[in-house]
Parts: C-alpha cells; structure tokens; sequence
C-alpha cells in the first residue's frame, strides 16, 4: 500500500475487474492510436522518400542568425545553430525572468497602495496586459518603435540612452575583461556567497551568529567595484557620430521590443501574483511583531516575507516557465529565437521531423530543468515557512 | 499488494494485445498519389504565398489573385476540368517545403527557387519563371552598384530564403558587408524595410517589383537594382508520383506551348475549330494525348479556355496593363530572347 | 517597501481616505506628483494623437493626408475586411451572422439563470449550425472552404469550440491525473505535463506542418480544424492542472459522506466533488481562460487568416498610409472587450457564489 495523500478518494475498488477492463482499454486505445502513428508516418516517410537521420547536425549550415548572444557563422554546423538559438532564447527568457520580477513587484505592491492615483494606474496596467494577446503587444509595439523613434539621426530618449529606428544605444559598463574571465569572475562570486551561506548556517545551527553572509558579500562588493573602477574599465557612453551610433550597448530593435514588450506583459502577471501574496500575510501577523517587541525591518524580513513566499513561488515559477514559452513569440517581431532558428534549419534541411523531435525535447527539457530547479528552491521556502 | 501486481501485469498484457490487433486493422496504404486523392476529393489543394500582388494574394472579395496562383488553377482544370475547383493555403518560407513532403498540399506555386538540396526533398517539375534577387533601397542613398551599399543595413526574409545567399555571395565577390535583420516573412521584411528600419530591402526580383509597385506610398522613391544570379522559380510536389508529375509537367509546357503557338483564352474556341493540324491535336482532336496522360480528351483546351496561356496569365497578373508592370526579361518565348520554350508534344 | 503599501487601508470615510492617501504622507505626496506627472506626459501626446488631432470620416484615404492623429478613417473604411478576411464579399452577411449568433449565446449562457442541462443542448445544436453555415455548401448557399474563412469568426469559433470543448476533457483529465487507476494515471499526467511543456506555437506548427506526416488522410482534418484540435488539447491541459487544484482541495469527508450515502464513483464527481472544486478555483480558472482566448491569436504564425493577419493584408493598400497603429489597436480593442468582459461576469459570479455561501 502506498501511502495516502491528502484527499486521495478511497481506493476500495480498485481491485475489481472493472478496473483491469477500464485501464486495459485506455491503454490498448494510447497504444493503438500511437501504432497507426508509427504506422503510417513510416509509409509516408518511405513513400515520399523523406530520409530520416540526425547526420545532418554536423553539416555546414550556411546561413546566418542575427543577434546572437554566442558568435555564429554561416561556416558553423546546425547543431551549433541550435545551440545558438536556445542560449539566444534562454538570454531572452532571463532577462525578461529577472526585469519582470523587479517591475511586477513593484507593481504588486502599487496596486495595494494607499495613494488611489498609484493604485489605479498598477490596476490599469495589470488589467491591460492581461486582456491583450502578448503576440498583439509585441507587434504593436514594433509598429510603434517604426512610427515614433527617428529614422535618421538618433534621439537622446533618456539620459545616456539613444535611440533611432535603427536600434536602442545604452551606457555599457566594461570592465576590461574578456567574456571568460568575466564569467569566472562571476562563478567564483555566487561560490563564495554560497560557501559563505553554508558556513552561515553551519554557525546558526550550532547556536553561534556568524556575519559570513555579510563579510562575503562585503568583499565580492569591494572585488568588482575595485574592477569597475580599475583603469580601462567604466561606463562607456554610447555617442552620435554622424548618422551612426559608436559605443555603449547596442540593441536592435527586434531584440528591444521582445524584452520590453514580453516584460510588460509578464510583469503584469507577477504583479497579481505578489497582490496576492502580501494580502496572504493577515494584518495580526504585523501586529504580533510588534507585540513581540520585534522591528518593523524585522517583522517584514522574518514573519511576513517567509509567509509570503510561501504563496509567491509555486505561482513564480509556473509565470517563468511561461516565459520561456512565450519568449517564441519573439518570431513575430524578428528577434532570432529557437523557433525562428528551427523554422530555418528544417526549411535548409528539409528534416521536418527531426527539427519537430529536437524543438520537442528542447522545450521539454527546459522546461523540467527550470520547475527543477525552481522545485527545489519552493521546498526550502516551504520549509523554512513551516520550521 | 502481490494480486494488484499480478492484475496490472494482466492487464498490460491485455491492452498490449488490443493494441496489436487494432493496429493491424489499421487501413492498409491504399491506392498512392495525389490523382486519385484530389479526384477523390473533387480538388486541388495548392500552396501560395501570404500576400503578394500579382503572385499570389487574395482580393478584397476574397479571390485569390495572380501568376503564380492561375498556374495553379491550370492544373485544376487539366486534372478536374474547371479552374474553380482549388484550394489556396497561406504558407511561409519555413512552412512551404515541410507542407509539400508531408502532403498537406498537392502542388507547391510560390516563388520557389529550384535547386539541389531542395529536390532531394521534394520533387520540382518544372520552371515557371526565371528570376533574379533584387536589392531595393531609396534613391535617395545614390547607390549605383551593390559596392555603394557597403555597411548598410538590410531587411530581408529568414528561413534560408534565396535571397539570404544571394547577398552572402554579393559580400565576397564585392569585399562589403551588410547588416542583416531577419522577418519571419517577406510581409513584415518589407513593411520593416518600408518604415525606415533598413537601408535596403533584398528579395526575389518579380516579388520585390510588384511590392515596390503595389505598397510603396511613392513607388518613385526607391531604386531597384536587379542582380544577375539566376533563380528559376519552379512548382513542385511529393517524390515519388510519376502521374501528379506527368498533370503537372505538361500542363506548365501546355501554358509555353500556346503562347508561342498563338493559342490564346480569347482564339482557343477558333484554334480547336480551325487551327493548325498539330494545334488541333493538343487541343483534343488526339483522343490519344488525353489517354497517354489519363486526362479526358479535351483538357488541354480546357486549361487555355479557363486560364488562358503563359503570356495571358502574365498579362493578367504582371503585365503593363497592371500596376506592376513587370518586364518579362527572361521570360519571354525564346523566339524573343527569352528563356522559355515548349517541349514538342510529338516528332 | 513601506508599511503604508504593504497594508490594506484602515477603514475612514470615502473622501478622507482618497485626502489622505493621496496627500496624507510625504511618500504619497512626491507619490501622487510623480504619477501626476507621468500620466500627463503620457496621456496628452496619446489623447492628441487618438482624440483631438484623430479623423474618423469620411472613410477614405484622402481625409487622412495631413492628419497628425490617427487614422481611424482607414479602421472605418477597412473594418469589414479586418473583421471578416478574405470570406467571400457577397456573402459576407455569413460570418456577420455567425459572429452576432456566437456573441449573443456567450451573452446569454454567461448568465447564471441559462445553467440548466437545455444549455449544453442548445450549444450542441448551435455549434454545428454556425459551422455549417460558415461553410455553406446547401440550399443554395455557396460552398466557403475554411481557408477562405477570417476575422473575427474564426477568432470566435476558435475560442468557444477550443474552451468549450477543453473542458469537459479537463474534468476528465484531472480526474484521471488523481485516480487511483495506475495506467489511467500515468497517461494523463504524461499527457498533461508533455503538453505543459510546449509553448502553444510548437504544438500548432506541429498540428500544421506535421500532422499530415503521422496521420492517414481519412482521419486528417484540414488546417483549420488541426488548429482547433491543438488549442483544444493545449487548453486542456491547463485547465485540467486548474481543476486538480480543486480536487486536491476537497475535504476527504466529501469522498466518504458521498460513499456513505451509496454513490458510485461517477455520480460521487459529478454531483458532489467536480461543482465544489470547480466552485474553489473559479479564479484561477478565469485567467487560464482569458489567456487561452488570448492564444487563438497564435494561429497567425501558422498561416490561418485570424484578426490580426486580415488586419495585415488590409494595411497593404497602398492608398493609404499604412496606419499601422490605429488597426492593431482596433484589434486589441476587440480582444479586450472579448477578455474583459469575460472576466468581469467571472468576478460577479465569484462574488454571487461567496454571497451565497
């Protein structure tokens, strides 16, 4: 016997014949409807003569993507195409993951404001993206970035920030590092956090209060603030020369409006998500703390806030998995996503299924990696909720 | 807990055996083809562009409209004896290959390049038109030649189109580079390069007139500067259907044939009645061409009555009495310098 | 965050609070200035734009040459080719007919009172009626194949057929997902989670592209309806993980009153477990359906001629200046108006629900 879950309806009858009957014919039905499957696609595959083979993976694609977050050239194989084409996705997806978060945040704690005038333009925008097809805001504000930005000089829109049919030009800050070490530099920060967290725990677990956590991030703090300010590093202004745009970050029009308009539509989302979950929290949970005698830092950081996460995470991370799917929408405004990049391959290739079977598992296999991951994080904060 | 193992275990099996048996009854392959299949079904179901004037773009009644969709209507009325009897189905660059392998449309007429790697994919069947990439850009850049363009940006279609490797090609032989952006059509490349986003705009040629003719606020404003890379542009369908081939071969050599023999839509009535001997044949008077092909005897006559020939449907579609204008270049008789010519229908 | 946002106001008087909250605090004074003055930079070049420097008539492209506001003159002159595509002209009188039949019963079903069993018949007949006259093909009325179909309808159709049909095969799937049939079990939770992990645009160019390939022709649906079939199938999916929330959330003692009083399994869901649970997660279950409605746009990418595609094709006249703005707000318009109201009636029912409890 296994054992019983929450609400699990009582299994009385699940020894009887009716049982065997009702899931032997599911099955035989699944199993039957996937044997004509595989049935006719091998006749259609050997009639129309569609050779079947991953071979062509490690051919020259010949072609080329624009914007990509990896180098890419046309003397590159498919397969490094693919790959191309998922990080250009998952770069997407991220930074729409991330802006989203921060602005849908805000937004959530705007429409409980107590200023109306705040309240009322959170609502307005939440109820706006959440009536209008994502696919809609993206093309509208592809029109849009047409019709307004200038088509020949570009147009300071904001301090540091240019801006022209052409694209969008941000202030860069580089450090003076290659990709490489930049990334190193990066993974040896989150390990020292990690380590320092760890220790952190150890310490409290033992009864000790240990500042771990604050000396590691004092010193990764000092660390690149030291490299931002090292020479050959700093921001780097993006300027207008003539017609054309020099320096700073540049980002084409297509990649703009994907991540602005898809973190729009999803801060909307996570804005209804973190309404829901601060009105989760019972005003008398505040009013303990205080009875407690605890601050208002304090109230927020240990009573509220893990009650909190509670009802944000699992509701987060179904809203970033749908980021990822909807980062395909992306393909309606030109920005070279995995779809875009696979439409391609399949139509060079002519490997209809393959391409099928790779988009397939690629979205599947994104997909678990991240609700994972995310999994993990929600049983950490269910738990600390619950200790 | 042992009798519920046990019971899972029938039950597999059971549903395994159904499952064996069932999909034994599955229909055999009956007979193969797309013939059969569209006579079945009483029409043609053809692949067409998502909006171009003068190829292929339904009209504000919602009648399809242009060359590359009246070939098509040819085949419905060789096959089916009336031009009425097709479907048109939308597709994009990435869509339009897939769409012939897996059957969803019998015939494939939309600006397709011929070429190797696609053939051994699909199956082309013969060229319908002869073409070739065109850069535009607005005159007020004051290009000449592709050199002039160095540096520039341009919008064109992604999926591997033609005219991608058309401008990689330009690139190397003229040392420049362009910037690329990429659409998912050739619609919103061209509403990007229209609205100021690119510099130039790259695509087929005959495509690229009509929408520089048909789109363009001030059509004057832009330049067109043909390239002299060849595309032929053909219509295609699955491998392995000699009978779809044979409809479709010699219902495009039909459309050639008449015009350079002076069988027109409006003359085919007299031609049949008093043309030539050999005229005569083609347009039914052989009970043996229709035989030879499995056609009924006067599909040939039937193709020119509803469609009219290769010069009518260019006419119609792209000629000077429309808005596009297109000169025929390549694809004038060969009598005049072009590229088109028939095969003989006899010794 | 400040204590002030995170908590729900105080009870005060209407008036005092909109005073205080608006300039109560030193925060909600540079508050209220800030967006004060956000709007108005906003919403003064978009109501010049939409309002005051806009044309609406005469419909034609020549009232919109030195315009600098919108011009609603195209959406005006173009309206009929948006909302309806390329369907025939002289038989427009169609779709404009299955479109006010399909808005008219959503309208009417909506309402609580219209529950009653005759409701499912109703649409049952409904459904196929509006099909068949979409395609026509009998009494003299000209046959129209669904490649010809546009606009509105198809967004219509698309959206009642995929969510009405998802439904009830949600039911079954959740329930399936927590049966304690194992082989019942693990094909819906395979069927639920694979379809969970595609994003919407993968499964319809699957359903377009690659279907023909896997299927014999007998069973092979056109286009149009491979496009139906996969929104069904996606919204199935959620809806059905919607669904389990409820279920989950059933108290056991529902199971064992119900089995005490002799119910079978079937009648036990049916009339006791499936309406609370659904009754539980009518919000949830509202988003995940104004989100499928919102998804019927997808099938522009796969080449079906929705509102947004013949809005499109109507911008490529060169007569007028390609107003490109005016006619994707026009259709948002219409899917807002769509998923709004929507989730309007749905809150109203929540409330009359909560009342009635």
């Amino acid at each position: 016997m296994t054992a019983p879950t929450a609400a699990a309806p009582p299994r009385a009858q699940s020894a009887s014949r009716g049982a065997i009957a009702i899931q032997s014919g599911a099955l035989a039905l699944v199993a039957a409807a996937l044997a004509l499957v595989a049935v006719t696609t091998a006749s259609n595959l050997q009639l129309r003569g569609i050779p079947v083979g991953f071979e062509f993976l490690n051919d020259r694609s010949g072609f080329k993507i624009a914007d990509t977050v990896i180098p890419f050239v046309p003397d590159h194989s498919y397969l490094r195409a693919i790959l191309v084409a998922i990080a250009n996705t998952l770069f997407l997806s991220a930074l729409v993951c991330i802006a989203a978060t921060v602005l849908g945040a805000a937004l959530g704690v705007a429409r409980l404001s107590t200023n109306p005038l705040v309240a009322a333009l959170a609502a307005i925008w939440v109820e706006a993206v959440r009536n209008t097809p994502p696919l809609l805001l993206l093309i509208f504000l592809y029109a849009f970035w047409g019709q307004v930005m200038p088509a020949e000089a570009p147009r300071e829109v904001a301090p540091g920030v240019l801006a022209s049919i052409r694209g969008l030009a941000v202030p860069k800050l580089s450090l003076g590092l290659p990709p490489l070490a930049l990334l190193a530099a990066v993974a040896l920060s989150a390990g020292l956090y990690l380590t320092a967290s760890l220790a952190a725990r150890r310490a409290a677990r033992a009864g000790r209060r240990a500042p771990y956590r604050s000396a590691a991030l004092a010193a990764i703090g000092v660390a690149w603030l030291g490299a931002a300010l090292a020479p050959g590093a700093g921001f780097e202004l993006p300027l207008v020369e003539g017609d054309k745009i020099v320096g700073g970050a540049r980002l084409t029009p297509e990649f703009a409006t994907a991540l602005f308009g898809l973190t729009v539509y999803t801060a909307g989302f996570v804005a209804e998500i973190v309404r829901s979950g601060i009105q989760s929290v019972p005003r008398g949970q505040w009013e303990a703390g205080r009875a407690l005698g605890l601050r208002e830092r304090q109230i927020l950081r240990l009573v509220v806030a893990p009650q909190m996460l509670r009802v944000i995470i699992p509701p987060m991370t179904s809203q970033y998995i749908n980021t990822v799917k909807n980062s395909t929408l992306a393909i309606a405004v030109g920005y070279s996503e995995f779809m875009t990049v696979m439409g391609t391959v399949i139509n060079r290739t002519n490997h209809a299924i393959e391409g099928t079977l790779i988009i397939v598992l690629v979205y599947t296999a994104i997909n678990l990696a991240l609700s994972g991951v995310l999994n993990l994080y929600n049983r950490k904060v269910q738990l600390v909720g619950r200790a | 807990m042992d009798s519920r193992a046990a019971r899972l275990r029938v039950a597999t099996a059971l549903a395994g055996l159904a499952a064996i048996l069932l999909a034994g009854c599955a229909p055999p392959p009956k007979e193969r083809g797309a013939v059969p299949r569209m006579v079945g079904r009483d029409y043609v179901t053809c692949g067409a562009s998502q909006g171009i004037t003068g190829l292929s773009r339904p009209d504000e009644k919602g009648v399809w409209r242009g060359f590359d969709v009246d070939v098509c209507r040819a085949f419905a009325a060789a096959l089916l004896g009336d031009a009425k009897k097709i479907r048109f189905i939308p597709l994009n660059a990435a869509q339009r290959l897939p769409a012939v392998q897996t059957g969803e449309i019998d015939v494939l007429s939309r600006t397709t390049t011929v070429t190797f790697t696609r053939d051994m994919a699909i199956r082309f069947v013969a060229v319908t038109q002869f073409d070739t990439d065109v850069l535009i850009f607005r005159r007020a850049l004051g290009a000449a030649t592709p050199k002039d363009l160095d540096g520039r940006t341009v919008c064109l279609q992604s999926g591997g189109s033609s005219a991608d490797n058309t401008l990689t090609r330009v690139e190397t032989d003229e040392k420049i580079h362009f910037e690329r952006v990429y659409f998912d059509s050739t619609i919103t490349a061209r509403d990007a390069y229209f609205s100021g986003r690119c510099d130039v705009y790259v695509t087929d040629g005959f495509l690229g007139a009509s929408q520089v003719a048909t789109v363009a606020r001030n059509p004057a404003e832009h330049t067109l500067l043909y390239l002299d890379h060849l595309l032929p542009q053909g219509v295609a369908i699955s491998r392995g259907d000699d009978r779809w081939f044979d409809v479709v071969r010699w219902t495009v050599n039909l459309l050639i044939w008449a015009e350079q023999n002076g069988v027109t839509q409006a003359n085919v009535d007299e031609q049949r009645r008093s043309g030539p001997a050999d005229v005569r044949r083609v347009l039914g008077g052989d009970p043996a061409f229709g035989r030879a092909i499995g056609l009924d005897a006067d599909w040939a006559y039937q193709v020119i009555k509803q469609v009219g020939n290769y010069g009518d449907i260019w006419d119609r579609n792209l000629g000077p009495a429309t808005r596009i204008k297109a000169d025929r270049r390549l694809n004038k008789p060969y009598k005049e310098g072009g590229l088109q010519f028939p095969f003989p229908w006899d010794v | 965050m400040t204590d002030a946002a995170v908590l729900p106001p105080r009870p005060a008087a209407r008036s005092t609070r909109l005073v205080r909250g608006l300039f109560g605090s030193p925060l909600n004074v540079l508050l209220t200035l800030l967006v004060a003055w956000a709007v108005w930079s906003l919403a003064a070049p978009l109501l010049r734009w939409a309002v005051f420097d806009a044309v609406v008539l005469p419909a034609n492209p020549a009232a919109c040459r030195d315009v600098s506001g919108a011009c609603w003159s195209f959406v005006a002159a173009k309206s009929g080719q948006i909302l309806f595509g390329i369907y025939p002209i002289e038989e427009r009188w169609r779709p404009m007919l299955v479109c006010a039949v399909l808005l008219a019963l959503l309208g009417w079903s909506l309402r609580p009172a219209a529950w009653r069993p005759s409701l499912a018949i109703v649409w049952v007949v409904a459904l196929p009626g509006v099909l068949m006259l979409m395609f026509g093909g009998f009494g003299g009325l000209s046959f129209v194949a669904t490649t010809m179909w546009g606009g509105l309808p198809v967004t219509l159709i698309l959206t009642v057929t995929a969510i009405g049909g998802a439904f009830p095969l949600a039911m079954l799937l959740a329930l399936g997902r927590r049966s304690w049939l194992p082989a019942i079990r693990t094909l819906c939770v395979l069927f639920i989670e694979l379809t969970r992990a595609l994003p919407l645009l993968s499964i319809l160019f699957i359903a377009s592209i690659m279907l023909p390939l896997l299927l014999p022709e007998a069973l092979l649906p056109d286009k149009f309806f491979r496009a139906l079939i996969a929104l069904l199938l996606f919204a199935a999916a959620y809806l059905a993980e919607v669904i389990r929330g409820g279920l989950q959330a059933m108290p056991r003692g529902q199971y064992e009153a119900a089995e005490a009083l002799g119910l079978g399994y079937w009648r036990t869901q049916r009339h006791v477990i499936l309406p609370q649970a659904i009754a539980i997660v009518i919000p949830s279950l509202t988003s995940t359906i104004i989100v499928m409605i919102k998804n019927t746009s997808l099938v522009m990418v796969v080449g079906l001629f929705d509102l947004i595609s013949s809005g499109r094709a109507a911008l490529a006249d060169p007569e007028w200046s390609s107003p490109a703005l005016e006619t994707y707000a026009f259709i948002a318009a219409i899917y807002f108006a769509l998923c709004f109201g929507f989730g309007r009636f749905a809150q109203a029912l929540e409330s009359r629900s909560k009342d009635s409890s």
